[in-house]
C-alpha cells in the first residue's frame, strides 16, 4: 500500500535521473570558476585583510582602539560574537531536528545550511578571543593541567560555559557535516580525471565504497550524531544568553532570555541560509533543487520564530514598565529607549524584527525568491541590532546614571565586522567550488516516490 | 672525519644553530644596586616619614612627606599641626612637580648653560653697578610668609641699598587684607572659627576654596554634625562654587546685586532697609546672635561689610583673634612698581614664584618695561611666560628640596625641610640671595662645584641662627631638631592692633552701585589649578571639577535662561561626549575669540563664570588642556568685572566631562538625603528606607534571601569604609591621594573624553530636579501612565534652575557577594578574607566581564599602556617622572583590569607592623589614602570585627546605607545620609 499522499507536489522541480543529479552538483566542481565568482571571491579576500589589519592593529595597540569606555566595556566584539553563534544555529537544526522529524525537504539545503553553521560558528570563535586585553594569554581560560599551582578557570563563569558550549558545537556539527559528505566525496572522487584532485578526494572519502554495509553505518551514525545535535542547538544560544541572564545589570539580568534567544538564534539562522541560498541558487543553477516549496517552509519557520521573538520583546518591554523600578527605565526595550538617545537602535531593532517579517502572512511573498531575499537581509540586521541593544542599551544607561555614558564604533570595530564577514563568504565561495553542495546521495533517496514513469511501466 | 654521516651532520649543525640563536637572546637587564653601605634611617620597603611644610606660592599646608628609599612619594597631613592641616589635591599633587621633567636641569644666562659660579659672578657684578647707578632692585615675589627670608632680605637690602621686595600675587588678597587693616587693625586676613558657629551666611565668599588661605573644610564639617544645633549656610553667590554646592540653601543672584543685597543686609541690621531678603536674611542672624558669621568676597567694601556685622554681632568665629599671615598681597606696591618699571627706574629685576608676563593682563606695558631693565633673574624652576623674557635663569629648588619655614598663621611657626638631594643642578633662591649679598665672591670660587650640597650652602646655617635667635625663645619646643621633627610649634608672641576709628559710613558710600550693560563676569579659581601655578600638573587637569566635571580645560559658565537667549546649546554626540558652543566675548577692547561655554545650573542670571590658570603657553602638560587666559580680564585686581558682552560663534567645543546625566533621573535611593526637619523628628523608615525584597506576601531583608553561601567572616580583620555624605564637601583630594598612593595612570584629554578616566575614585555629583517621582504623580505624570512616560524622563533628566546638589565619592563597594568574581572566567578577581574584593593584575586576561557586571562601575580597563608609552606623555613615560611612583603597588600593562584596592598595601602594612611589635591593632590604627587625606573625616575605615571601633559606631547608626543594596551584591563600603538644614 502506498502511503505517500498523491496530492503532495514534488521537492524536485523537472523530470530528474540520478544521472542528471550528479551532474547537478558535480557541476560546480568540474567546470571552471565564473567572473562572477571570482568577482566575488575577490571583495571577500579584500576584506579579510582589512578585518587582519584591524585584528593585527588591536593586538599590537591595545582595545583602546575600538569605541569602548568604562561603562560600555563590550559593544560590537560581542554584538558581532553572538550574532554570529545565532546564524550558526540553523544549519544543525535544519539537518538534525529535522532529519529526526523526517523532514525530506531538508536535503536540498541541508549541506549547505550546515557549511554555514561552521563558518559562522568560525567567525564567532574569533571574538572572545580577540577581544581580550590579553589574548595571548587566552589560553588560560581553557581547564588545561598548568604550573601556576595548578590554576584552574572559574567554573561559574558563563564566559567559560561559554568556551565549552561553543567547542563541544563547532566540533559536533563539523563531524555530522564531514559525515554526511563522505558518500557525495565518493562520488566526486569516481568522476575525477586529474589524478592530484582524485587523490585528495579519495583521502576526502574515507575509502567510501557504496557497500551495504556501509550505508548501513553511515545511515546508524547519521542517527546518532542527530541526537548528539539536537539538544546542542538548544543549548548553545541558552549558555550565550547566560552570559547576560546570569549578570546583576537590569536588562541582561532576565529568565526569559534562553528561549528568547534560541528563538532569535534559529530566526537569524534561518534568514542567513535565505541569504546564501538565494545566491547559490542562481549562481550553481540549482533552480530545480531549491524551489518554492523550500523558502517557503524556511519563511515558516522564520515567522514563527520571529513571533516568539517579538513575544520576548513585548514581554521584556512590558515587564520594564511592570516593574515600577526607575532603574528599568532605560533598558534596551522600554520607553526610556525608545525615546532616548539609542532610539534609531530601538526601532531598527522593532522595524526589521518584528515588523517587516510580518509580510510572510502572505503567501505570494512567502513563496517569492526576491521578497524573500530582502526580508533576509533585514533580519540579519535587525538580529544584529537585538544584539547590540541588548549589549550597548543596556551598559550605557545602567544603574548609576553617573556613569552613563554612549557610544560609537571606530574604524577598527567596523573594519573587523566586514572582515568576518569577508572571511565567511570566502569560506562559504570556496566551498561551494570544492565541496558537493547538495547531499546528492541523500537526496536521491526522494526521486523514488516521484518516478511514476517506473510505475505507469509496469 | 668519515664517520660523520649527512643526518648526524644536520642534527648537530641544527642543534649548533639552535642553541647559538637561543644563547643571543637575552631578556632585558634592569639592574637594581644595593646599598654598599646602607643609610642608618633607611630600610629597604619601609617608609620613612619627614616633617615639612608645602609652599609654592598660593598653596600652604603643613605635611607629613612619606618617602621610600629616599624618594618622596607621598605628601599626607600633618595632624599634630594646629592650622593648615588641609592636604588638598593641589598640596598632594605638588609633589608630581619636583619629578617634573621640564624642570632647569641648571642655571644659564641668556640661554647659555653655565656654572653657577658664574651666575654668582654675574648677577654681582651686574647689581653693583646697578646700585652704583642708584636704580631700583626689585625682587618680586608671591606673598612669603617666611620670617626668616624677611629677615634674610634685610641683609641683602644692607648690602643693596636700592634693593625692596615687592609681593604680586597673581589671584590677589589685597582689598580684604586692606579692609581687616581697617577694622582689625592688622594687614592680615583674619582667622575664623567655627566651632561654635550655628548660621553662615556668605555672599560670593568660597570659604570652602580659596576665599580664605587655609580652607575652612574642617570645621565646616565639624559644625555639620547632624543634630538640633547643626549648623546653617546660606550661601549667595552668582557662580556655582564648590560652597554654594554645600550650601543649605543657596540664593543665586549676579555679582552686584550680592554685593547690593550684603548692603541692605547691613542696613537691615541699622533698621533702614525694606529688602525683603535682606530682611528675613537679617532675622535669621539676628536669632543666631554671635552663633551667626557673615561671610563676603569680591571687593574691599563687601569685605569690610562683612566683618562690621560680624563684629556687631559679636561673631564667635572672631573670638580667637588670630590672623592668617600666610598671604601678603599687595596691589598698591605693585602697581607703583609698574609706574617705576615704566619710568625705567628700575635695574634689576629678580622674580620669584610669580609669572607676571602670564597672570598680568596689561602684557604689552610689561614686556616693554622689562627691556630696559638691566639685569633680570628668574628663580623660576622652569621655563614660564615671564621667564623667557629674562636674561638670568637661576632655578631655585622645589620646595621638598628645600629648606625654609613659613610663619602662615599668628602663634604657628613651620619649618619646611629637604626630604631629598636636589635632582638637578639648582639652587633655593634664598641661597643665591645670600650668597649675592656676600659681594666677596671669591669664597665660593674655591669649591667651584658644578652642584651644590645643602651642607656647604648658607641659608641652612642661616635658618638655623635665625630660629635659635628669634623663634626658639618664643616657642614651645627646645631645639631646632625637635621643630624639625614635628615640622610645626606654636608661638607666645603678641601681635600689636592698630585700632582705627570706626570708618562704617564710609564703606557704604563707596559702595559700587553702578551698572553696566552686559554680563557680569566672576572669576574664580578652580579646586584643581587655584590660580595656575602648577597648571603643568597632569594629575591636577586631569582631576574632574567637582562641580561641572569636566577636565583639561576651562570655559564660560552661563545659565541655561541666558544661554537659551543667545542661542547657545550643550549637547551630546554618539559617544555620550559633551559638545558646546563657543561665544565672542568682548570685555572693553578685549576679546576672545571662540570661548567654550559650559551651561551651568545654578548660575545667576546675567552673569558668567570664568576659572583662572588656564590658557598658558609654555609647559608641555598646561599646552594640551584647552583653556583661556582669564588673567587678561583680570584687571585692576578685581575678581567682578562688569560690562561683559557674548556673541555666539560658530565653533564648536568638543568638551572633556566625565558625567553625562547630571541629575538621579528619579533613582532617589542612590544618594541619600533628608533634611533636618524630619531627620530630627521622623522614624528612619521615613528618610533612609532600608531596602527589602518584595515577594507575594511581604517583604523581606535582604539577608533573608540570598543565593549565596554566607561565609565566616567573624575571623581576623574585615574591613569597611564608611562615607559621610553630609561631610563630603566633594573636594576631591581622595581623588589625588588615590593618584600617588596607587600609581593610577594619567590618560589625557581625549581619552578623558571618550569616558576612560582611569580614577579609581571618582566623585559624582548631582544636581536636583524640579520634579520628583511623587511631585509628578501629583501631576498625573504618573509612572503607571505609560504614553506619559517619556515625557516624565525629561523633567527628570533636566536639572532645575537653583538645584540643591549633592556629592558622592564612589569607589569599589568590595561588595562581600560580588558580581564581577563569579563572572571572571580565569578568577582573576576574588574575595579576601579581610572583605576586599581583590584583584590580581597578573591573572587577568581583559574580557571585561567583570567591569559589565559592576553596578557601580568602579573598575577601570587599561586600554593601552599607559606607562612608557609616547601616545601618553605625562610623568610615566620619563625616568625622572616615574621616581614618583610607589614601590609598593605594580604599574599596570594594557589589557587589564584595575580599580580600588582598599589600600591593601597600606593595611597590609599596618598588620605587619603591629605583628612585630607584638601588640594588637588600635582602632583608628587602619587608613586607606583616601581617608588619609579626607579634610573632613567623610572618609574612615576600620574593621568591624572591633565591636568597639568607630566604624561599627558608624555601621550601626541610623543614617547609614549601602548603595544599590537591592541587588544583594552587600558591600563593605557603606555610605551615611546627607541632612540638609532647609527650613
Amino acid at each position: 500500500m502506498d502511503s505517500e499522499s498523491p496530492l503532495r507536489p514534488p521537492l524536485i522541480l523537472r523530470e530528474k535521473t540520478y544521472h542528471n543529479i550528479t551532474e547537478d552538483v558535480a557541476r560546480a566542481i568540474e567546470s571552471k570558476s565564473g567572473k562572477l565568482w571570482c568577482i566575488a571571491f575577490g571583495i571577500s579576500c579584500m576584506a579579510v585583510i582589512w578585518g587582519i589589519g584591524c585584528i593585527a592593529y588591536t593586538i599590537g595597540t591595545g582595545i583602546g582602539v575600538w569605541g569602548l569606555n568604562r561603562t560600555i566595556n563590550w559593544g560590537w566584539d560581542i554584538t558581532n560574537f553572538v550574532w554570529w553563534v545565532g546564524i550558526g544555529h540553523a544549519g544543525t537544526l535544519i539537518s538534525a531536528v529535522l532529519l529526526l522529524f523526517r523532514q525530506k525537504w531538508r536535503l536540498s539545503i541541508n549541506r549547505s545550511a550546515e557549511a554555514m553553521t561552521i563558518f559562522a560558528v568560525v567567525q564567532a570563535g574569533l571574538f572572545p578571543i580577540i577581544h581580550m586585553g590579553r589574548p595571548w594569554d587566552a589560553f588560560w581560560v581553557i581547564p588545561i593541567p598548568n604550573q601556576f599551582g595548578p590554576l584552574w578557570p572559574n567554573f561559574n563563569s558563563p564566559l567559560l560555559w561559554d568556551v565549552f558550549a561553543i567547542s563541544t558545537y563547532f566540533s559536533v556539527s563539523t563531524v555530522f557535516w564531514f559525515l554526511g559528505l563522505i558518500p557525495d566525496f565518493a562520488m566526486i572522487r569516481d568522476r575525477a580525471n586529474q589524478p592530484l584532485k582524485k587523490k585528495i578526494y579519495r583521502i576526502l572519502s574515507f575509502g567510501w565504497g557504496g557497500k551495504a554495509k556501509h550505508w548501513q553505518r553511515f545511515e546508524e551514525l547519521s542517527l546518532v550524531l542527530a541526537g548528539l545535535c539536537t539538544p546542542l542547538v538548544f543549548s548553545v544560544h541558552t549558555i550565550v544568553s547566560f552570559d547576560f541572564a546570569t549578570s546583576v545589570i537590569k536588562g541582561w539580568h532576565s529568565t526569559i532570555f534562553p528561549p528568547y534567544f534560541v528563538a532569535g538564534a534559529i530566526f537569524s539562522g534561518f534568514a542567513m541560509v535565505q541569504t546564501l541560498l538565494g545566491i547559490a541558487r542562481k549562481v550553481l543553477h540549482l533552480e530545480d533543487y531549491i524551489t518554492k516549496k523550500h523558502i517557503e517552509y524556511m519563511n515558516i519557520v522564520i515567522l514563527i520564530t520571529g513571533g516568539m521573538v517579538a513575544i520576548a520583546y513585548m514581554t521584556e518591554f512590558i515587564l520594564a514598565w511592570y516593574s515600577g523600578s526607575s532603574f528599568e527605565d532605560f533598558t534596551y526595550l522600554s520607553p526610556g529607549a525608545a525615546t532616548g538617545p539609542f532610539w534609531w537602535a530601538f526601532w531598527a531593532l522593532i522595524g526589521c524584527n518584528v515588523l517587516i517579517p510580518q509580510v510572510l502572512w502572505f503567501r505570494a511573498v512567502r513563496r517569492s525568491f526576491f521578497w524573500s531575499y530582502v526580508i533576509s537581509i533585514f533580519i540579519n540586521i535587525g538580529m544584529w541590532f537585538e544584539r547590540f541593544d541588548i549589549i550597548v542599551l543596556n551598559l550605557s544607561h545602567d544603574y548609576l546614571p553617573s556613569t552613563w555614558t554612549g557610544f560609537l564604533p571606530s574604524f577598527v570595530d567596523l573594519g573587523i565586522f566586514i572582515g568576518t564577514n569577508g572571511f565567511f563568504f570566502m569560506l562559504y565561495l570556496l566551498y561551494a567550488r570544492t565541496f558537493p553542495v547538495i547531499a546528492q546521495a541523500e537526496l536521491k533517496t526522494i526521486l523514488k516516490s516521484e518516478n511514476k514513469k517506473y510505475q505507469n511501466a509496469k | 672525519m668519515g664517520n660523520t654521516t649527512r643526518r648526524e651532520f644536520l642534527k648537530w649543525m641544527g642543534f649548533g644553530i639552535a642553541s647559538a640563536t637561543l644563547a643571543s637572546c637575552k631578556g632585558p637587564v634592569i639592574r637594581s644596586i644595593p646599598y654598599l653601605v646602607k643609610p642608618e634611617s633607611i630600610t629597604p620597603g619601609i617608609p620613612v616619614y619627614y616633617a615639612s611644610t608645602m609652599f609654592d606660592g598660593f598653596d600652604l599646608a603643613s605635611v607629613l612627606v612619606k618617602t621610600r628609599e629616599g624618594r618622596p612619594i607621598k605628601i599626607e597631613p600633618n595632624t599634630e599641626s594646629l592650622h593648615f592641616q588641609n592636604v588638598s589635591s593641589r598640596v598632594q599633587a605638588s609633589l608630581l612637580l619636583l619629578y617634573e621633567n621640564e624642570r632647569l636641569k641648571g642655571p644659564s644666562i641668556k640661554r647659555q648653560s653655565v656654572s653657577w659660579n658664574d651666575v654668582d659672578k654675574y648677577v654681582i657684578s651686574q647689581l653693583k653697578q646697578i646700585r652704583k647707578k642708584g636704580k631700583k632692585i626689585v625682587l618680586l615675589s608671591s606673598s612669603f610668609p617666611s620670617p626668616s627670608t624677611k629677615k634674610l632680605f634685610q641683609t641683602f637690602e644692607k648690602v643693596y641699598t636700592t634693593a625692596s621686595w615687592i609681593t604680586y600675587d597673581a589671584y590677589s588678597y589685597s582689598s580684604a587684607l586692606d579692609a581687616t587693616k581697617e577694622i582689625l587693625g592688622i594687614r592680615a586676613l583674619p582667622h575664623y572659627d567655627l566651632s561654635q558657629i550655628e548660621l553662615i551666611v556668605s555672599f560670593d565668599a568660597d570659604f570652602l576654596g580659596d576665599w580664605s588661605p587655609e580652607s575652612l573644610a574642617k570645621s565646616y564639617a565639624k559644625q555639620k554634625k547632624t543634630g538640633a544645633n547643626m549648623l546653617r549656610h546660606i550661601q549667595v553667590e552668582s557662580n556655582m562654587s564648590l560652597t554654594g554646592a554645600n550650601s543649605d540653601r543657596r540664593i543665586p543672584l549676579k555679582p552686584s546685586q550680592v554685593h547690593h543685597l550684603l548692603y541692605e543686609v547691613y542696613k537691615a541690621m541699622h533698621g533702614d532697609s525694606n529688602h525683603y531678603l535682606a530682611q528675613k536674611i537679617y532675622k535669621e542672624i539676628k536669632i543666631k546672635g554671635s552663633k551667626a558669621v557673615v561671610f563676603a568676597y569680591g571687593s574691599k567694601e563687601a569685605y569690610a561689610l562683612a566683618l562690621l556685622i560680624n563684629k556687631k554681632i559679636r561673631s564667635h568665629a572672631l573670638e580667637k583673634n588670630l590672623f592668617l599671615l600666610a598671604k601678603e598681597s599687595n596691589d598698591l606696591s605693585f602697581k607703583k612698581f609698574i609706574i617705576d618699571l615704566e619710568k625705567g627706574d628700575i635695574g634689576a629685576i629678580l622674580i620669584n614664584n610669580a609669572n607676571p608676563l602670564y597672570t598680568y593682563p596689561k602684557i604689552k606695558e610689561l614686556k616693554n618695561g622689562f627691556k630696559n631693565v638691566e639685569l633680570t633673574v628668574s628663580f623660576s624652576p622652569k621655563e614660564d611666560e615671564t621667564s623667557d623674557l629674562m636674561k638670568v635663569w637661576a632655578p631655585t629648588n622645589h620646595w621638598l628640596e628645600s629648606w625654609g619655614d613659613t610663619e602662615p598663621i599668628t602663634g604657628m611657626y613651620t619649618l619646611m625641610q629637604p626630604v631629598i638631594q636636589p635632582l638637578f643642578n639648582t639652587r633655593q633662591f634664598q641661597d643665591s640671595l645670600l650668597i649675592w649679598s656676600n659681594t666677596k665672591i671669591d669664597h665660593i670660587s674655591k669649591k667651584n662645584s658644578m652642584t651644590y650640597h645643602s651642607s656647604n650652602l648658607p641659608y641652612y646655617d642661616f635658618l638655623k641662627n635665625f630660629f635659635k635667635k628669634n623663634i626658639l625663645p618664643i616657642s614651645s619646643v627646645s631645639s631646632f631638631n625637635e621643630a624639625l621633627f614635628k615640622g610645626c610649634v606654636s608661638l607666645y608672641k603678641e601681635i600689636k592692633l592698630v585700632r582705627n576709628q570706626n570708618p562704617t559710613k564710609k564703606y557704604l558710600q563707596t559702595f559700587d552701585h553702578s551698572k553696566k550693560e552686559g554680563f557680569e563676569l566672576k572669576l574664580y579659581t578652580t579646586t584643581a589649578l587655584g590660580d595656575g601655578t602648577q597648571s603643568n600638573n597632569p594629575w591636577l587637569q586631569e582631576l574632574p571639577d567637582p562641580i561641572t566635571r569636566t577636565t583639561w580645560e576651562n570655559y564660560i559658565t552661563l545659565s541655561s535662561f541666558d544661554a537659551k537667549k543667545l542661542g547657545i546649546r550643550n549637547w551630546h554626540i554618539g559617544n555620550g561626549a559633551m559638545d558646546g558652543d563657543c561665544v565672542y566675548l568682548t570685555m572693553g577692547n578685549i576679546t576672545f575669540k571662540n570661548v567654550p561655554v559650559y551651561i551651568q545650573p545654578g548660575q545667576a542670571l546675567g552673569s558668567i563664570g570664568l576659572a583662572l590658570g588656564y590658557g598658558h603657553n609654555k609647559g608641555k602638560v598646561s599646552c594640551q588642556s584647552v583653556g583661556i587666559n582669564a588673567y587678561y580680564l583680570y584687571e585692576n585686581f578685581n575678581i567682578l568685572q562688569k560690562g561683559i558682552q557674548l556673541k555666539k560663534s560658530s565653533r564648536i567645543h568638543k568638551f572633556s566631562c566625565t558625567q553625562l546625566q547630571h541629575t538621579m533621573g528619579g533613582r532617589n535611593s542612590i544618594a541619600r538625603e533628608t533634611d533636618l526637619e524630619t531627620f530630627l523628628t521622623q522614624k528612619k523608615e521615613i528618610w533612609n528606607k532600608e531596602e527589602k525584597i518584595k515577594t507575594y506576601k511581604v517583604d523581606i531583608p535582604l539577608d533573608k534571601i540570598t543565593l549565596w553561601k554566607e561565609k565566616d567572616r567573624s575571623q581576623g580583620h574585615h574591613f569597611q569604609l564608611a562615607i559621610d555624605l553630609n561631610a563630603c564637601i566633594g573636594c576631591g583630594s581622595c581623588i589625588i591621594a588615590c593618584h600617588a598612593e596607587n600609581n593610577v595612570p594619567v590618560v589625557g584629554k581625549e581619552e578623558i573624553r571618550k569616558f576612560r578616566d582611569m580614577h579609581w575614585l571618582r566623585i559624582d555629583r548631582y544636581y536636583s530636579t524640579e520634579e520628583s517621582f511623587e511631585s509628578m504623580a501629583k501631576k498625573g505624570l504618573s509612572q503607571k501612565n505609560l504614553f506619559y512616560e517619556p515625557e516624565m524622563y525629561k523633567h527628570l533628566l533636566e536639572p532645575e534652575y537653583n538645584p540643591k546638589v549633592i556629592f558622592q565619592p564612589v569607589m569599589c563597594q568590595h561588595c562581600n557577594n560580588a558580581p564581577c568574581e563569579t563572572v571572571c572566567p580565569v578568577a582573576a578577581t576574588s574575595h579576601g578574607r579581610q572583605g576586599q574584593n581583590m584583584m590580581a593584575y597578573n591573572r587577568c586576561v581583559g574580557t571585561r566581564y567583570c567591569a559589565n557586571n559592576c553596578p557601580y562601575k568602579v573598575r577601570r580597563f587599561n586600554w593601552f599602556n599607559y606607562a612608557e608609552n609616547d601616545q601618553f606623555d605625562f610623568y610615566m613615560n620619563n625616568d625622572i617622572g616615574r621616581m614618583v611612583l610607589n614601590p609598593d603597588v605594580v604599574v599596570r600593562s594594557r589589557g587589564v583590569m584595575e580599580k580600588c584596592s582598599l589600600c591593601i598595601q597600606m593595611t597590609q602594612a599596618t598588620i605587619a607592623k603591629a605583628k612585630k611589635e607584638g601588640r594588637k591593632i588600635k582602632d583608628g590604627e587602619f587608613h586607606t589614602s583616601c581617608t588619609k587625606a579626607c579634610p573632613t573625616g567623610a572618609l574612615s575605615f576600620g574593621d568591624i570585627n572591633d565591636p568597639k571601633s568607630q566604624i561599627v559606631r558608624k555601621l550601626e547608626d541610623d543614617r547609614s546605607y549601602k548603595l544599590l543594596d537591592f541587588i544583594g551584591t552587600r558591600p563593605n563600603v557603606f555610605y551615611q545620609v546627607k541632612v540638609r538644614h532647609s527650613k
